[in-house]
């Protein structure tokens, strides 16, 4: 199963590399990256295409790692960062620091990112461990959209103060892979790598606790550490590919289904095969936005929206709703 | 009567009065409440009329209030101060209002307008129609154009989440969870035609989606009002329906109103005033779900009160647009409404949870 997820990960950067507003033969895209062919195309590729795709790949597998993370500790089918304003926070955090510190430099706007997104976590996670106690499902939904829309209007606020701001914000708004400026991925990659580490070990400890937390700490799992580490890969995670490309909803929340239904339910499997699984549906929402349109572009947090809103639509319609 | 034969009667918290064979419990307490309302919504109004950034004497306001002030004097108190006012009191009543109606006939009191798409909806065709160029002209036919694509928008979005959330009956779990999708496709939808359009358009676009009363003009109370008195009327007709309903289907209907007709009206009036306001003002979080959960508690009523809703939705939003106006940046409306309301809604869900209900 693994080695399928693997399988369509590798078309999908293959298509990501190929598809755009001119198609490229597979034989030229693999002579342009591992051969060092010289022309037009190979130059498209490598300057144009080749850092998009490794964007893509590595928010996805971000997103999607997320989205397992979050929704192992809250229990909860619904969970994903981006309706659950985590992405939200890390946006928040950036306008903020713009705005109020006419800062912009990729350090500042990275921290700032990371800040918002650790204070969103902790909060859904609070409200997320008391609607476990209480047995309830959809408050947390309820919790994590208003934080949402909080977020959301404070940044609108800010916005609305400065017509620059607008200019920038209103692109990065909607979620997009095209971002040109790459002087944050030296610092933003490897605190994502670290929290890849981080989401990987907790996934042992997610098996655990998906049977209750009395029953894991008798199986001898220390349910505070393992709580701390989730919410520290969730903000490294979900605040880096924010700062990255903006707030991408829905990944997170349809990549861990996308796996649960396929193959895995083991933690220590998912988390992995998530982020493999919104690595893949993040390229091909990119390169969906990039084909559909000609000559213009659809930005991937749309076409995003366009195809998780009915996942969510599903599970909703779902004969019984199953706490997880 | 063999009154002797009953039960020894108990001594009944609630007192009444008793005119042969008809009894009627006085409840002195919403009448205080109502007043109170009306009271603190009039000191408001005199107080946002009086005071401004021009420094005008109390007489000169009541020369021109009464006719005989200058024109800048006039422009000053009745267009901007006085109208402004009156928008933010009609407007709040509709959203409260509105709100009242959606959490009484789906028993949940996270069920606002909001929730149920019709202000996204309202907002993304709103943002179709202020994104085209040229299809709005000047700032005065503005509404002409808004106010029947946004009712369109908000009515198509709420039908396609009930038929969506439609299981042989509706689960408000479902509706909800319908309601979060729904939304999120609106919203997107309207991030791309955000993204689509000139700058000065969006900037246009962006500032009327958080919600805002400096587009409003004394000119759209024409629209405003005629909708308000419709829901004001359609509340008092259905009060007495719409409070059965509260106690559950079966019940409302062996009440004797029939809950179907009932759910029905109740939920056009809702969809109707909520996206006026939206077409108008742009979508104002918070208020349609706060207003009527407070008034609840305010009026100490069984469930939450359309009416009662619309007058604390009236007090809040003139409020918050007073709050907002006079910060050292002048903010739009919406900003404050969704800072004060975003906690209430926490708190409420985390309480609720602690009951371990919807």
């Amino acid at each position: 199963m693994a080695a399928c997820v693997g399988g369509c990960l590798v078309l999908a950067v293959l298509l990501s590399l190929a598809l755009g507003s001119r198609a490229i033969a597979p034989g030229e895209v693999l002579g342009a990256i591992f051969s060092g062919l010289d022309s037009d195309n190979a130059t498209v590729i490598t300057s144009q295409r080749l850092p998009r795709t490794i964007l893509g790949l590595v928010c996805g597998l971000a997103l999607g790692m997320a989205g397992a993370l979050m929704q192992g500790h809250t229990r909860n089918p619904l969970a994903d960062p981006g309706l659950f304003g985590v992405n939200g926070g890390a946006g928040l955090g950036v306008a903020v620091l713009v705005f109020g510190f006419g800062v912009a430099a990729p350090e500042a706007i990275v921290f700032a990112a990371l800040v918002g997104a650790g204070a969103v976590s902790v909060l859904v996670f609070v409200a997320g461990l008391g609607a476990l106690r209480g047995g309830a499902l959809v408050q947390l939904a309820v919790v994590g959209t208003s934080v949402a829309a909080l977020c959301t209007a404070l940044t609108s606020a800010l916005v609305l103060l400065d017509k620059q701001t607008l200019d920038v914000l209103r692109f990065w708004d909607a979620g997009s892979l095209a971002a040109p400026d790459r002087s944050a991925w030296g610092l933003v990659m490897p605190l994502m790598g670290v929290g890849m580490v981080l989401a990987l070990a907790n996934g042992v400890a997610l098996r655990e606790l998906a049977l209750g937390e009395e029953v894991a700490q008798a199986l001898g799992t220390r349910v505070a550490t393992a709580r701390v580490v989730g919410i520290a890969a969730i903000t490294l995670l979900c605040g880096g590919a924010t700062a990255l490309c903006g707030p991408l909803a829905f990944i997170g929340l349809v990549a861990p289904h996308v796996v649960r239904r396929a193959c895995a339910h083991d933690y220590r499997w998912l988390v992995p095969l998530a982020g493999c699984a919104g690595a893949v549906l993040l390229l091909l929402a990119d390169t969906i936005g990039r084909v559909v349109s000609p000559p213009g572009e659809l930005e991937a947090g749309i076409v995003m929206a366009v195809i998780g809103a009915p996942v969510l639509l599903s599970i909703a319609r779902a004969k019984r709703l199953v706490s997880l | 009567m063999s009154d002797q034969t009953l039960v020894p009667a108990r001594r009944s918290a609630r007192r009444g009065v008793r005119i042969g064979p008809v009894g009627l419990a006085v409840r002195p307490w919403p009448v205080v409440a109502t007043l109170l309302g009306l009271a603190v919504l009039v000191v408001l109004v005199v107080f946002s009329t009086v005071t401004g950034t021009l420094d005008l004497p109390l007489d000169r306001v009541w020369a021109a209030l009464t006719g005989a002030g200058t024109r800048i004097e006039e422009l000053v108190v009745l267009d901007r101060r006085f109208g402004r006012a009156m928008v933010a009191v009609l407007i709040g009543f509709a959203l409260g209002c509105s709100g009242g109606l959606t959490q009484s006939i789906t028993r949940n009191p996270i069920a606002s307008p909001d929730i149920l798409g019709v202000s996204a909806g309202a907002a993304a065709t709103a943002t179709f129609i202020l994104t085209i160029p040229g299809a709005v002209g000047d700032a005065t036919s503005a509404s002409a154009v808004l106010v029947p694509a946004a009712l369109l928008g908000g009515l198509v979005t709420t039908v396609l989440i009930l038929a969506l959330g439609w299981r042989g009956g509706f689960s408000c779990l479902r509706l909800i969870l319908v309601g979060i999708a729904v939304n999120a496709l609106a919203a997107s939808l309207t991030t791309w035609l955000l993204t689509r359009a000139s700058l000065d358009s969006a900037a246009v676009a962006s500032r009327w989606l958080v919600g805002s009363l400096d587009g409003v003009r004394y000119d759209d109370l024409a629209w405003l009002l005629p909708v308000v008195l419709v829901g004001l009327a359609a509340s008092l007709v259905l009060s007495r329906d719409v409070a059965a309903l509260r106690l559950g289907w079966d019940i409302a209907g062996s009440l004797g109103t029939p809950p179907g007709r009932t759910e029905g009206l109740a939920l056009a009036v809702a969809v109707v005033l909520a996206a006026t306001t939206t077409a108008l003002a742009g979508p104002i979080g918070f208020v349609a779900f706060v207003a009527p959960q407070a008034a609840m508690r305010l009026f100490r009523t069984a469930g939450p009160p359309p009416l009662a809703g619309g007058l604390v939705g009236a007090v809040l939003l003139l409020a918050a647009d007073m709050v907002a106006q006079r910060l050292p940046v002048p903010l739009p409306v919406g900003v404050v409404t969704a800072v004060v309301g975003a906690p209430c809604l926490l708190y409420l869900v985390i309480r609720n949870t602690r009951r371990a209900s919807v």
